[in-house]
């Protein structure tokens, strides 16, 4: 089996073996990008014990040698992937700060949404994405230590359950993998907007502020709050990856980058008002 | 063929680092996946960093080379803090606690000590400290995890260490021993020799004596029956032997080796040493041609089983020679009543997991503990 190339642009893996029911969702996100001559992580998608393959099929993700999670129904495969290729990311990037956030730029200046399950991070990622932001990272802020910039990643956004179909009424023609029903975390869906073309453009820009988004349909009025600094640090540590692999290093790229950028905490009901009170008062309107 | 790589480029890539840099992107890959597999590649990432070739090696390769620095790095510090913390419980309680294995290379400062990873810290206790020693520990942020009945029976009954104990905050794992190998063998070295020669580290940490490690490095190797990090352990024994060499300590091992009766594997492993890292250690022939022959053959299954296990280097002879060692470690730790036993209970637990279809139940801590994870 030949294997896919799956460059997400910081990094490459190699996709050794792969069932052919990810084909489709393999060619739709990661089918236009360039490969590069060495990969920076080898992958498998195996299928489980030889009992599992006719009963209850199950998939195991498998990275150099290592299977880091417990296996899950063949039919999330592409979710578990995409899961895996997070892990690598994670375990193996120690040169920048990772946190579990999404990152957004306009104007060229980036801000994060710091994640919590059920903030509705994703719904506002792609609501903005499909409304003139760049989509750096649904998941993951690549944070550069000296710069205190954000790197851009070729990766989808993971949608799931109602946002799907919201994606789906916002874009009708937005690229979105065929949904895995019934994972860990509901349905998911992987959904991308923007092609190579447009991600090689893109640069590290700075990060001008950290937006800590909490979705309420009931209110019928948007909150913000600004949050003390010592709370913001505490928050950010706990949405690190590896600031404990980086110790000294994650501390202090923490604090100087909590010390000159913007921080809110914002209860929304109306997606409008995000992308006003985003340029308003954190990236600014531009020239 | 692009990717091809074979062990010798590995053994290559230890011995002479400085040629590295004629390697082109395509053969760095599979060379960059086998070291981390075999837990070599923060090794090799610091000799490089030190060397003068460190600014003519790709971009893209420096990045996982620093990376692995980084992480090995903290590792090594945690060492240290977690060390000493140890440390001072035990001391004290009156009990001297010994480092041993990557804990030691690390406190000791050996040339291998930059960039060893270690899965857990291993300590050495008089047998008369242990209950002490554990008590002490259970008494401060240390606990045991639930095992099985008979693991516990195991560790306690046939061991040379007790069931692991683990830091409730930081997750850590330590491995408390008063022997260098399973009493119920009969094959435990006397250690009235190694204790005498127990040296106070600079850090103010205890380790053995620089020929003790030589020898607890080849007593752990070739009496295990896994040796999944064995060439990692080998690249150890490189360090350690280039770092001492010298006649007084070459007599020192072999007083060591004959006292403890682990002579034939001291033999193994130096004529290893001498094969793959172009040295010339002084490998008496024992006596006997049965003996030779004997020696011949184990350094024929060591040599292909201590090739790290990758799809990249798989080969049929190494697999067998694996096999070969893992009947041969079961052989060594435990009588053969006691083993039969307890292969009959470990075979039918491994029976129902593959029935289970659970492949990742057999999956092993990967670090040194959950602090590097989430």
């Amino acid at each position: 089996m030949k294997p896919f190339f799956i460059n997400m642009g910081l990094f490459q893996a190699k996709l050794n073996d792969y069932p052919s029911s990810i084909s489709p969702a393999l060619n739709q996100i990661y089918g236009d990008c360039q490969s590069k001559e060495m990969s920076d992580f080898t992958v498998r998608l195996a299928p489980g014990s030889i009992v599992r393959k006719y009963l209850r099929p199950q998939i195991v993700f498998e990275s150099n040698t290592q299977i880091p999670f417990k296996p899950l129904p063949f039919s999330q495969a592409y979710a578990l992937l995409e899961w895996g290729l997070n892990w690598c990311l994670a375990t193996h990037d120690f040169n920048h700060l990772l946190l579990h956030s999404a990152v957004l730029v306009k104007n060229n200046k980036a801000v994060l949404f710091p994640a919590l399950p059920g903030s509705g991070k994703s719904t506002l990622s792609c609501w903005l994405a499909i409304n003139g932001w760049k989509l750096y990272s649904d998941e993951m802020a690549v944070i550069n230590t000296d710069s205190l910039t954000a790197e851009p990643l070729y990766r989808p956004a993971c949608i799931k359950n109602r946002s799907i179909e919201l994606v789906r009424a916002w874009q009708p023609e937005a690229t979105i993998t065929r949904v895995c029903s019934d994972t860990a975390k509901g349905d998911v869906a992987h959904a991308k907007f923007q092609t190579w073309a447009d991600y090689s453009r893109l640069q590290p820009v700075e990060i001008a502020g950290i937006v800590f988004p909490k979705y309420d349909g009931s209110l019928s009025e948007e909150q913000f709050y600004t949050i003390a600094k010592s709370q913001v640090f505490e928050e950010l540590c706990q949405h690190a990856f590896n600031y404990h692999v980086l110790g000294y290093q994650a501390f202090d790229t923490v604090w100087r980058l909590i010390d000159k950028v913007k921080v809110f905490e914002v209860h929304y009901s109306n997606l409008d008002f995000m992308d006003e009170f985003l340029l308003d008062e954190v990236v600014g309107h531009g020239e | 063929m692009a990717n091809k790589f074979s062990f010798e480029n590995l053994v290559k890539a230890i011995n002479s680092p400085e040629r590295l840099t004629r390697l082109s992107l395509q053969e760095w890959e599979p060379l960059l996946f086998v070291l981390k597999t075999s837990r070599l590649e923060a090794y090799l990432a610091f000799v490089l960093r030190d060397s003068e070739v460190w600014d003519s090696i790709p971009e893209q390769v420096r990045a996982h080379l620093s990376a692995a620095m980084v992480y090995a790095q903290r590792q090594n510090d945690q060492v240290f803090h977690e060390g000493q913390e140890i440390h001072d419980l035990l001391i004290a309680q009156g009990v001297t606690p010994v480092f041993l294995k990557g804990a030691a290379y690390i406190v000791a400062a050996t040339n291998n000590a930059q960039g060893r990873l270690c899965s857990d810290i291993d300590l050495l206790v008089k047998e008369g400290d242990l209950a002490t020693s554990e008590t002490t520990l259970l008494n401060n942020f240390w606990y045991h995890k639930t095992i099985t009945d008979y693991d516990d029976k195991y560790y306690r009954e046939y061991a040379h260490e007790i069931p692991p104990l683990y830091h409730l905050t930081r997750g850590t794992v330590l491995d408390l021993h008063h022997n260098l190998f399973l009493p119920v063998s009969g094959k435990a070295p006397p250690l009235e020799q190694f204790w005498q020669g127990v040296q106070l580290q600079e850090c103010g940490l205890y380790t053995l004596e620089p020929a003790a490690m030589f020898m607890h490095s080849i007593i752990h190797l070739m009496l295990n029956e896994e040796v999944v990090y064995g060439f990692r352990d080998m690249v150890d024994l490189k360090c350690l032997a280039q770092q001492y060499d010298s006649d007084a300590f070459w007599q020192r091992v072999e007083q060591l080796a004959a006292k403890s009766h682990f002579e034939t594997e001291v033999k193994v492993v130096m004529t290893l040493l001498n094969t793959w890292f172009d040295t010339a250690y002084p490998v008496k022939p024992p006596q006997g041609r049965l003996k030779r022959s004997g020696l011949r053959l184990l350094v024929r299954i060591y040599k292909y089983a201590l090739i790290p296990e990758h799809p990249a280097l798989h080969s049929v002879r190494s697999g067998l020679a694996r096999f070969v060692v893992f009947v041969r470690g079961h052989s060594m730790k435990m009588p053969p009543k006691v083993l039969l036993k307890h292969l009959s209970i470990k075979l039918w637990l491994g029976v129902y997991n593959w029935l289970r279809g659970d492949s990742t139940a057999d999956a092993k801590p990967v670090d040194l503990g959950a602090a590097f994870k989430r």
